[in-house]
């Protein structure tokens, strides 16, 4: 009895410091990357790997140079606004289009649907050149709507919402349909509300897609004023390639937002996860 | 079709009744915020998002007098920049009616590998697209782009003038498919002595520009050389 509960405190150990050491494994860029940010750019680029902190002073004062030069507010604002009308867009035209596909009988649903996950099975990047053209024909260059554009219909969201209104009973439609709802009622009142948590999925890959996004933002936004952090980003390493303090302080600065967003939204984000078996 | 209509008219009718019947103008305003909030931000959403478009389309401008990409300058050489301004005076272009675009945040090297570079693949969507007139760039990353086939070859109809005004300066490449040509096709004019080395130091080494191969402006360009080496 006593050496089971040895070998299960020392399983339980060895487990423990195994998990230890893989955290550290992947926390250590972030704290390199920090650490880097606050040494000066001569300690940046001449020390030895094993030469950890700032020798000469924690350098704080970058962050404020970055937030001023790297115009750190406009880059948020234009990051905040192009996730949430994406999310919003996202969500509303993959819960419509995928109750439609899972619960509608029409013409042609199976050819449709084929279609969208086609989508799916093309690469992104080729849709890019038309989807500029008409950006651009629509006169929405360097705008927010510009930005959301390719955002507007997902078909990972239809695919992954049509599963979602499938996997519900029929009983709740039927019951619904005696008690006089019509087919939007149905929709709005009944089934939209449970599939909450697969909306919340979509919710969260959709901005961290969007979050992530550099090539749209880079074609769509050649101004300043209207680009977001992570083009905004990658503008910068492009001019100032050299200055690694600066431009670690700016990546630090430019996760930030993804920092609070998840803290907030933790308990979402593990069952997104789960609901999707998606990773992120 | 006529049982809908008649559904709906009557659903009117109940509405209008009950709305009626409510006593107090803020109590009409909670019933129908209760019951129709989805549809009210809904129309106004639609109606938002209908005007943004229409605004936009009406009042922005949606073509271009010409469209230059300055690849690996660390120099100010974008839109608003002094080279931009003052090539904009020179070519006379009225800003009302078109664009002038210089981007100036681009940067790649077809000699050292694109494989996943970002400023590359956003260059292929302006070649691509018809959307590039001019890029500038070193001498021998200019040279290896042109394989890609998404420089114009200069002796093309397009580029008569340009050729006998800068024959000399020519930069060849391999062609892009043997089909094309078996010989080096000229894919970009020789700058380095131009005012972006001498007046705006733009760029420290040897450069030269080529042409989209989908440019409709070879005339902008024209104006672009004659502007730098005037």
């Amino acid at each position: 009895m006593e050496s089971a509960r040895t070998r299960d405190r020392v399983s339980k150990t060895v487990m423990y410091i195994i998990l230890i050491i893989m955290a550290f494994i992947m926390l250590v860029p972030f704290a390199w990357m920090i650490l880097t940010a606050l040494k000066t750019n001569q300690e940046a680029i001449s020390v030895s790997p094993f030469y950890i902190f700032p020798h000469n002073g924690w350098h704080w004062e970058t962050f404020g140079e970055v937030w001023k030069s790297y115009n750190f507010f406009l880059l948020y604002k234009n990051t905040l606004l192009m996730i949430f009308f994406r999310v919003v867009c996202a969500c509303l035209t993959a819960t419509m289009a995928g109750y439609a596909f899972g619960r509608l009988k029409f013409p042609g649903k199976n050819f449709l649907f084929s279609l969208v996950l086609v989508q799916m099975m093309i690469p992104s990047t080729i849709f890019i050149i038309p989807q500029y053209l008409m950006v651009s024909g629509l006169g929405w260059l360097n705008t927010t709507a510009g930005l959301v554009f390719p955002g507007i219909v997902t078909a990972f969201g239809t695919y992954l919402l049509k599963t979602g209104y499938q996997g519900l009973p029929k009983d709740l439609e039927e019951a619904a349909g005696i008690d006089g709802c019509n087919i939007g009622q149905k929709f709005l009142r009944i089934m939209m509300p449970l599939t909450r948590s697969s909306m919340v999925s979509l919710g969260i890959f959709t901005a961290l897609f969007a979050f992530k996004d550099l090539m749209w933002p880079m074609i769509v936004c050649t101004s300043v004023q209207t680009t977001t952090l992570a083009a905004g980003l990658a503008k910068a390493q492009g001019r100032y390639g050299s200055n690694y303090p600066q431009m670690m302080a700016a990546a630090v600065l430019a996760v930030i937002p993804m920092i609070v967003i998840y803290v907030i939204f933790q308990k979402q984000f593990v069952e997104g996860i789960a609901t999707s078996g998606g990773k992120l | 079709m006529g049982e809908l209509r008649e559904r709906h008219r009557q659903w009117a009718r109940t509405e209008k009744e009950k709305i009626g019947e409510i006593p107090t103008l803020k109590k009409k305003a909670e019933y129908i915020w209760e019951y129709y909030k989805l549809w009210i931000i809904g129309i106004i959403c639609a109606v938002w998002f209908f005007s943004f478009a229409i605004h936009q389309y009406t009042t922005t401008l949606h073509d271009y007098w010409c469209y230059m990409i300055f690849a690996n300058t660390y120099a100010d050489a974008g839109t608003g920049s002094e080279i931009w301004e003052d090539y904009v005076e020179y070519a006379g272009f009225d800003l009302d009616e078109k664009e002038v675009e210089f981007n100036a945040n681009s940067y790649f090297d077809y000699l050292k590998g694109v494989t996943g570079n970002t400023y590359f693949e956003a260059f292929v969507t302006y070649a691509d697209g018809g959307i590039l007139d001019g890029i500038v760039m070193g001498n021998g990353s200019l040279a290896a782009l042109g394989k890609s086939g998404r420089l114009m070859d200069l002796d093309s109809e397009e580029c008569a003038s340009i050729k006998a005004k800068y024959g000399d300066r020519f930069i060849y490449s391999e062609p892009f498919d043997e089909e094309y040509s078996k010989d080096l096709v000229p894919v970009g004019i020789d700058i380095s002595d131009s005012k972006l080395v001498t007046q705006y130091k733009a760029y420290p080494i040897d450069i030269a520009l080529g042409i989209g191969a989908k440019s409709e402006r070879v005339d902008a360009v024209e104006k672009f050389l004659d502007f730098i080496l005037e």
